[in-house]
């Protein structure tokens, strides 16, 4: 998939201020990508705890508190998504680096 | 091509810093990352990682073996118990304001070794499997003890194929008898001194009288051996930091060359003292101004000037096996190779251990002269020893460079499980890091002469700054 193509279909919603003093946005996620939504949601939770994200058919829906900023943030959770994909595709190179320095 | 796991952040001017787990390091762009993760990298890009050690054809590849070799001499092996801090006397016969470790006055009782640990601890380096053996002498004031490390010194002397002893001492009162000491080819000095005049009177010696006493020891000590034998650190209150042009002229002056700049210690009884809220970013634009200057004296004068810990850092950023320094290491196995035993002759994995227990909130001790090494607390600290697996260092572009500090977060935190960008350690050194990285990518020609001298290369190459563009 053409890098652009991959990161530019994000629907953007506008931001709406909801009962909690969320901003709610929808970010679609590629479908290459899904695979490894659950760690990274689960790591940028982590990140930041006062965002709140919920995992839906091929997007995410994502409320933010105001000190947050929704480029910034989709920037760390691609970067996140990212390196999910790079840790989970390193493995078999991971297993052949320890067979080969400690023989297991 | 296989391409080896590349980490990933955000540096200057829309850049990324990518590394691999050997510490293999390039530049890129946004686009280099999205050809990844899409697995569409061109030829080029291949080639570039191929050449830089990022990528391996299959596992004969030499390619390969190399990368297991620098990942290898990356890890930090568990080494053999021969380096001692000892701790002879609590006692001390200064009052520093920042003093860690709850000093007790010189003329009190019950803070010294006695015979019996005395004996205890040489019969525990009888049973050494080592043939060199390292002692360094802290305190309180350990001249305050002469006869206990010449008693230690004749011992190692006796019994090991090569020994080493370094006394820290503050250089206050030191008796004929103690120059004598200190001036064997075998026994080396450390001392404090903060780099200004000033702030040494008024963070130590507090009285006129009692500075030009230390000032003309300090004299002494470097033109009767020299800074082959003797150094000097200096520690810093982030409240009051000094000019540092005049920290670069005073140690350049004692004829040192390298200043290691350390921060007032959280751990201890100095926490009681000095508010470390928010020193962080004080810190850091401290240091920063501080190597600009030294930056500056190095272009202007032959004989250059480091600091410590920097040059350090650039030393594990661009060679493996760099594990001399046993604050950062990776596993940063604890009370395995060296060993502090306090006044009471209890053991200590290390020295800001002794400082958190001492101040009664968690006993870090791990056994005692008496009883030996009680294994089980000591793996229990080992558990969190090493960044390989930790759910956050594992994604961190400096992963291979950098190691835990399991004590420096039990001390701040009372517990080691918090998320490390939340630690004043991992805060710490990803500042430094991405201190480090500016200047190796730095195009000033006055950095990169520095670069070279801290890095003991003749000339620093910029092709060691590699760029996939």
């Amino acid at each position: 998939m053409h890098p652009d193509d991959s990161r530019k279909p994000i629907q953007v919603n506008e931001p709406s201020e909801n009962h909690n003093t969320l901003s709610k946005f929808r970010l679609d996620i590629p479908v290459e990508l899904t695979a490894f939504l659950n760690s990274a949601v689960a790591r940028i939770g982590y990140l930041f705890p006062t965002a709140r994200i919920d995992a839906r058919d091929g997007y995410l829906e994502i409320g933010l508190p105001e000190n947050l900023d929704f480029d910034d943030f989709r920037q760390q959770l691609f970067y996140s998504i990212y390196r999910e994909k790079i840790r989970e595709e390193g493995k078999d190179s991971r297993h052949a680096l320890n067979v080969a320095v400690f023989g297991q | 091509m296989k391409v080896w796991p590349l980490k990933f952040r955000e540096h200057d001017h829309g850049e990324l810093l990518f590394t691999n787990e050997a510490g293999g390091f390039f530049r890129s762009d946004q686009r280099f990352l999205e050809r990844y993760v899409d697995g569409i990298l061109t030829d080029d890009d291949f080639e570039f990682l191929r050449r830089h050690g990022h990528a391996y054809r299959d596992t004969s590849d030499a390619a390969f073996d190399g990368f297991c070799g620098r990942w290898a001499r990356r890890i930090n092996p568990v080494s053999k118990l021969n380096y001692f801090i000892l701790i002879p006397t609590l006692r001390c016969n200064l009052t520093c304001d920042y003093c860690q470790v709850s000093r007790a006055p010189e003329t009190a009782s019950g803070f010294d070794w006695n015979d019996e640990i005395l004996r205890q601890f040489l019969g525990s380096l009888s049973k050494l499997d080592t043939e060199t053996i390292k002692i360094e002498f802290q305190g309180g004031e350990p001249l305050l003890r002469l006869d206990i490390l010449e008693e230690v010194r004749e011992f190692c002397r006796n019994n090991f194929r090569q020994a080493e002893f370094v006394v820290c001492t503050n250089l206050q009162s030191v008796s004929e008898e103690a120059w004598e000491f200190l001036g064997a080819a075998d026994t080396f000095i450390s001392t404090s001194f903060d780099g200004v005049e000033e702030v040494h009177r008024s963070q130590r010696t507090k009285e006129s009288v009692v500075h030009s006493e230390f000032r003309s020891n300090l004299q002494r000590a470097f033109s009767e051996f020299g800074t082959a034998k003797v150094s000097a650190l200096p520690t810093l209150d982030v409240h009051n930091l000094p000019d540092p042009d005049t920290v670069i002229r005073s140690f350049v002056e004692l004829g040192l060359r390298s200043i290691y700049l350390r921060r007032v210690n959280y751990q201890g009884f100095a926490r009681k003292r000095y508010d470390f809220r928010d020193t962080q970013e004080a810190w850091m634009e401290f240091y920063r101004r501080f190597v600009d200057r030294l930056v500056e004296h190095n272009w202007e004068n032959d004989d250059a000037v480091e600091e410590y810990y920097l040059s350090h850092l650039l030393r594990r950023i661009f060679r493996t096996g760099v594990q001399n320094h046993v604050d950062l290491r990776n596993p940063n196995w604890l009370g395995y190779d060296y060993l502090v035993v306090d006044f009471d002759g209890q053991y200590y994995p290390t020295d800001e251990a002794r400082m958190v227990s001492r101040i009664g909130r968690l006993d870090l001790s791990i056994g005692d002269v008496d009883s030996g090494i009680d294994a089980r607390k000591r793996d229990v600290l080992n558990s969190a020893a090493s960044n390989f697996e930790d759910p956050d260092c594992i994604h961190c572009v400096y992963q291979a460079y950098c190691g835990p500090d399991v004590i420096d977060d039990l001390s701040r935190y009372g517990r080691i499980d918090i998320p490390r960008h939340e630690t004043a350690h991992c805060q710490h050194h990803t500042a430094l890091f991405d201190f480090a990285f500016e200047l190796i990518y730095s195009e000033d020609p006055k950095v990169q002469r520095s670069l070279g001298h801290w890095l003991g290369t003749p000339k620093y190459r910029t092709e060691l700054a590699a760029r996939l563009k």
